[in-house]
């Protein structure tokens, strides 16, 4: 049998998917190679020593074999399980998000090590939020935007946020966002483009210091609250509009945000 | 791929070929080696496979009650009277019902989700049998509700997202003793790991 193609690589398991008997179809986001996708064989039977290393969300160093259709996982060891995720409803939900952004906005055989780092970087940060039940609204928050503003200008869609999209003028007075065009939009320019929306002073200002820093930094600025849900509400209609589709994640972080109730599951008679 | 070189096969041939394709697990090698054994077997035993599928299509429905694969509705299960009806064990799939049966410690009834909150594979809440859950709670008869739930990522996920869900009506909420391996599947577990996890479920 001629020797099959290994190589090495540390990743983050994205998702899965049960394959056939006791295997797993593995989503894995790596520094090098971009998004992979690999077999995990035997891992849901108890006594496989691979199972608890090849769970969505958790980091692990990896050694795959070059297969024709999908790669192999031959070993894989863990590095993080991100424990205080896991359980955590608040946390859990946001980690999905980070990971679904991620599956949506990357490619196979694409490098992006700044992505990656950030990826690690961020479920760090969620493991150690205070979550007081109604998953400490503020934080949960700032770390999601600074998370997706990350993304985007790691991945090629920072939005313009300094001149406006069609005249290239800093903007004077009142502006808009435009998730069509990208970045901002003066008044005069606001018809060209189909999906504007008014953007406030305030969340302006939010989306430069995303620019600027990570989460660390935006924590310390005294945003008020409808500042920063005018920013989640803003990076998110941007994001719909580049996948072109709605995350399923995200509907299922606000339910859990909306507090998880029995009223959604009555039936109303149909 | 593979299905290229199917051109040459006779149609019926390539047709099973493809049909087989399209289960999960099966490759094309795999069912490429399946056909062929179709190919050489006798006759009635053809037919007798055959006609296992279309019943499985045409006699199998699901239970009203719990949510299990059946012939009957309600199921064997659910129409049982020496059971304990009080008592509702929370599954992802119908082969965890098998599992936890062949434990013989278990004598309560069964609710089967049919998968587990998903979102990167695109199952959110609504997906599962969730509304079906809630009504029967609500018929007030049910006083404990075992969840056992594989202990994945997303299989704690929806463990706790039904603690909430049930948290007002104050019925006892008990989740299967740990001990099962992060990551595997409930069905693989062994007796004794099964067993035990049972009878040492533990109040939440
Ligand atoms: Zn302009
Ligand atoms: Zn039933």
């Amino acid at each position: 049998m001629p020797q099959a193609h290994l190589y090495r690589s540390e990743a983050v398991i994205l998702k899965q998917m049960s394959l056939g008997e006791a295997d797993r179809i593995l989503t894995l986001f790596t520094p090098l190679y971009g998004k992979v996708r690999a077999v995990a064989k035997g891992v849901r039977k108890p006594t496989s020593r691979m199972s608890g290393s090849v769970e969505p969300l958790t980091r692990a160093n990896m050694l795959l074999s070059k297969g024709k259709d999908l790669d192999v996982v031959s070993q894989a060891e863990p590095i993080d399980v991100y424990m205080a995720v896991r359980g955590d409803l608040e946390k859990t939900s946001t980690s999905f998000y980070m990971a679904e952004l991620i599956d949506a906005f990357t490619i196979e055989q694409s490098e992006n090590r700044s992505l990656y780092r950030h990826l690690v970087n961020s479920l760090e940060t969620l493991c150690d939020l205070k979550n007081d039940g109604l998953g400490n609204i503020r934080e949960f928050i700032l770390l999601r935007a600074s998370y997706e503003s990350g993304l985007l200008n790691m991945t090629g869609y920072r939005p313009q946020i300094h001149r406006c999209i069609e005249c290239g003028l800093v903007p004077q007075g009142s502006v808009s966002f435009s998730a069509s065009g990208g970045g901002l939009i003066c008044q005069r320019c606001r018809n060209k483009q189909t999906v504007t929306r008014p953007l406030s002073v305030g969340a302006l200002k939010m989306l430069n210091l995303l620019e600027e820093g990570g989460f660390a930094f935006l924590k310390k600025q005294p945003f008020q609250e409808d500042i920063s849900l005018e920013v989640e509400s803003l990076l998110r209609q941007y994001i719909w509009y580049l996948l072109e589709r709605n995350l399923k994640s995200t509907s299922f972080m606000d339910s859990v945000r909306r507090g998880v109730s029995m009223d959604r599951f009555e039936y109303t008679g149909q | 791929m593979e299905q290229n070189n199917n051109n040459h096969l006779a149609e019926p041939v390539a047709r099973l070929i493809d049909e087989f394709n399209k289960l999960p697990g099966i490759g094309p090698k795999s069912a490429q080696r399946l056909t062929y054994h179709l190919v050489r077997m006798p006759a009635e035993q053809a037919q007798a496979l055959a006609e296992a599928i279309l019943s499985v299509k045409n006699r199998i429905t699901s239970c009203s009650e719990c949510q299990n694969i059946t012939e009957h509705n309600p199921c064997s299960i659910c129409s049982d009277v020496k059971r304990d009806h009080t008592r509702i064990c929370v599954v992802e799939e119908p082969l965890d019902v098998l599992a936890l049966e062949r434990t013989h410690a278990y004598k309560g009834m069964y609710h089967v989700l049919h998968g587990v909150i998903s979102p990167m594979n695109a199952i959110g809440p609504d997906d599962l049998k969730l509304r079906e859950l809630v009504s029967r709670l609500k018929g007030g008869v049910v006083t404990e509700l075992i969840l056992a739930i594989n202990p994945t990522l997303e299989g704690e996920a929806t463990a706790t997202y039904i603690q909430r869900l049930f948290a007002p009506l104050g019925i006892q909420l008990s989740r299967l003793a740990r001990g099962l391996p992060a990551g595997s599947d409930l069905e693989y577990a062994d007796l004794i790991t099964l067993t035990r996890a049972i009878e040492g479920r533990q109040k939440i």
